[in-house]
């Protein structure tokens, strides 16, 4: 925490003295700053070098097009669009102005109550099949998107809300006890405070392994008006995971390295330990266009092992057909699995 | 060595971040300990005499060992301390090397380096996003921004320190994210062992 917070103030000093003009006293403060902690020299070195390299996004700024600046033009434009050309009567004028505030105020005002704070408008993130995607949220709490997932983030004064739409994620939930994070995925809930998570949706349930913290799961109707679970729902707390089922909801221990291996997306792997060939190719399948079948129902069920990249089925079929004997046909859009003595 | 120059050599030693977050991810699991840990690796490296400076011949080997004997620090500082991590860190002193081998064709070039600054600002809350784009990709004053989105000057420097902040974090991140150009050249990750795909059981 020391070290964000250092981070922070160096990161405010990058800013400050790249604007304008910096007077000599503004300047002695910062060499001040520098010298009373050699970390801070450090964090205003590394913050100054992000900045630095900000600046090659220079290189994909839009090809100017005519004498006018081009990247205001259209907000400029915009602008004169909307500058009034009709000019009301000066003291009708005043009534329309005065009705407008009201106008505002009220609609305001109604917002407000009804949780619509601002920051409220929501964001939707996508990823597409094989992609990641890592979200910031206001709050700096952190979301990781898997392979073809999408989800809604709501956000307001009262609480913190995400739909997970499709797909899997995991959040980094920075506490903060005034409002909840609430995760909803089809009809399950899931409510943490602050804490690390993982919710994938699956084709009729949905398991959240829970990382560090306590979250509470419960039924969507369960959250009620102030759309947040109640604390007395079911808790699952870390080194578990929960699986919400229509057929009922369970709760069980997370196995040796099991924790690893549902992660193991976040760096772009896929984590095989005596899982069947039919689950990897399933697993694999959720990351490629190009699917894994297996032709063979008599290799379905071997067993497998290993670390493969997720968006590389190739080399998982490379592999189990030197391993396993198994004979591999490809075409563009599948590549098939059989046994060595089936014949094709 | 003036302001201009500890910036220039100062960068030499920020590239290997990602990876040395990585290295550390094997003992300590707490990011915030990890970050302690990077920032007083970084203070050590600015206490250095000109002359101790002039000796460094390689940046990456430097900054692994300074890291490793920071992260000891650190984890002897605690009040209890983790058998594990410690026996951990003790006998990673080999590693190092190994990590160095597998790391050695770590370069970024200009095009993955404009897709990670670009997959960074995505991952920015909206407001900063906005504010840091008007700025840095326009080339927008803060003024100018502050007159554009209609809010306080104070207000654009807070979202532009927030953002250059939360950039670096993304930026420096332990290098993971496989979409990256750079996935292949970096695998400092915790492939630990197991990349070889043929250590099946």
């Amino acid at each position: 925490m020391r070290t964000r917070a250092i981070d922070g103030e160096a990161s405010e000093w990058v800013v400050r003295l790249e604007s304008t003009s910096v007077p000599p006293e503004v300047r002695a403060e910062f060499e001040a700053w520098c010298a009373a902690d050699p970390r801070h020299h450090a964090a205003y070195l590394r913050q100054r070098d992000t900045w630095t390299r900000l600046d090659r996004l220079q290189a994909l700024r839009p090809p100017p097009a005519g004498l006018e600046e081009p990247n205001r033009l259209p907000l400029r434009a915009w602008a004169q669009r909307r500058s009034p050309r009709t000019r009301l009567p000066y003291p009708r004028r005043r009534l329309a102005a005065l009705a407008a505030v009201l106008v505002v105020a009220c609609v305001g005002w109604l917002l407000w109550n009804l949780g619509f704070a601002p920051e409220a408008a929501g964001e939707t993130y996508a990823t597409v099949v094989g992609g990641f995607q890592r979200v910031i949220l206001p709050d700096e709490s952190v979301i990781e998107l898997n392979t073809d997932s999408q989800l809604r983030v709501e956000f307001d004064s009262r609480r913190r809300l995400v739909q997970l739409e499709r797909g899997e994620a995991s959040f980094s939930v920075v506490r903060d006890s005034a409002r909840p994070f609430v995760v909803m995925a089809e009809e399950t809930a899931v409510r943490a405070v602050g804490t690390q998570f993982n919710v994938r949706r699956r084709a009729d349930s949905v398991e959240v392994m829970v990382v560090e913290g306590i979250v509470a799961v419960g039924p969507r109707e369960a959250v009620g008006g102030a759309r947040t679970l109640h604390p007395s729902f079911p808790v699952v707390t870390a080194g578990n995971i929960a699986i919400a089922a229509p057929a009922g909801f369970k709760v069980r221990e997370l196995e040796p390295d099991e924790g690893q291996r549902v992660l193991a997306w976040h760096s772009g792997m896929l984590f095989f330990e005596g899982q069947t060939l039919a689950e990897a190719a399933e697993e694999f399948n959720r990351y490629n266009r190009r699917k894994l079948a297996i032709a063979d129902p008599a290799i379905a069920a071997l067993r497998i092992g290993g670390q493969f990249r997720s968006t590389n089925a190739e080399v998982f079929a490379r592999v189990v057909e030197r391993r396993y004997g198994l004979q591999v046909t490809e075409t563009t859009e599948r590549i098939v699995l059989r046994g060595a003595e089936s014949s094709p | 060595m003036n302001e201009a120059d500890t910036c220039a050599w100062f960068r030499r030693f920020l590239h290997y971040e990602p990876q040395l977050r990585a290295y550390l991810r094997r003992f300590l699991r707490d990011d915030d300990d990890i970050a302690d840990v990077v920032q007083d690796s970084y203070a050590r490296l600015l206490l250095l005499s000109d002359a101790e400076r002039e000796r460094i011949r390689s940046p990456r080997a430097f900054m692994f060992t300074t890291v490793h004997n920071a992260a000891v620090d650190h984890l002897r500082r605690r009040p209890v301390v983790s058998l594990d991590a410690m026996a951990e860190l003790e006998a990673s002193a080999l590693l190092e090397e190994e990590v160095q081998i597998r790391s050695l064709d770590f370069e970024i070039d200009a095009r993955q380096e404009l897709d990670r600054l670009q997959r960074a600002i995505a991952a920015l809350p909206k407001r900063c996003r906005e504010v840091l784009r008007l700025r840095k990709l326009l080339g927008f004053s803060q003024k100018e921004v502050a007159a554009e989105l209609g809010i306080a000057e104070h207000t654009v420097e807070k979202q532009l320190a927030r953002a250059l902040r939360l950039c670096t974090e993304l930026l420096m991140a332990a290098v993971e994210d496989p979409k990256s150009g750079t996935y292949g050249s970096t695998p400092a990750r915790q492939c630990g062992g197991r990349q070889d795909a043929d250590s099946s059981d």
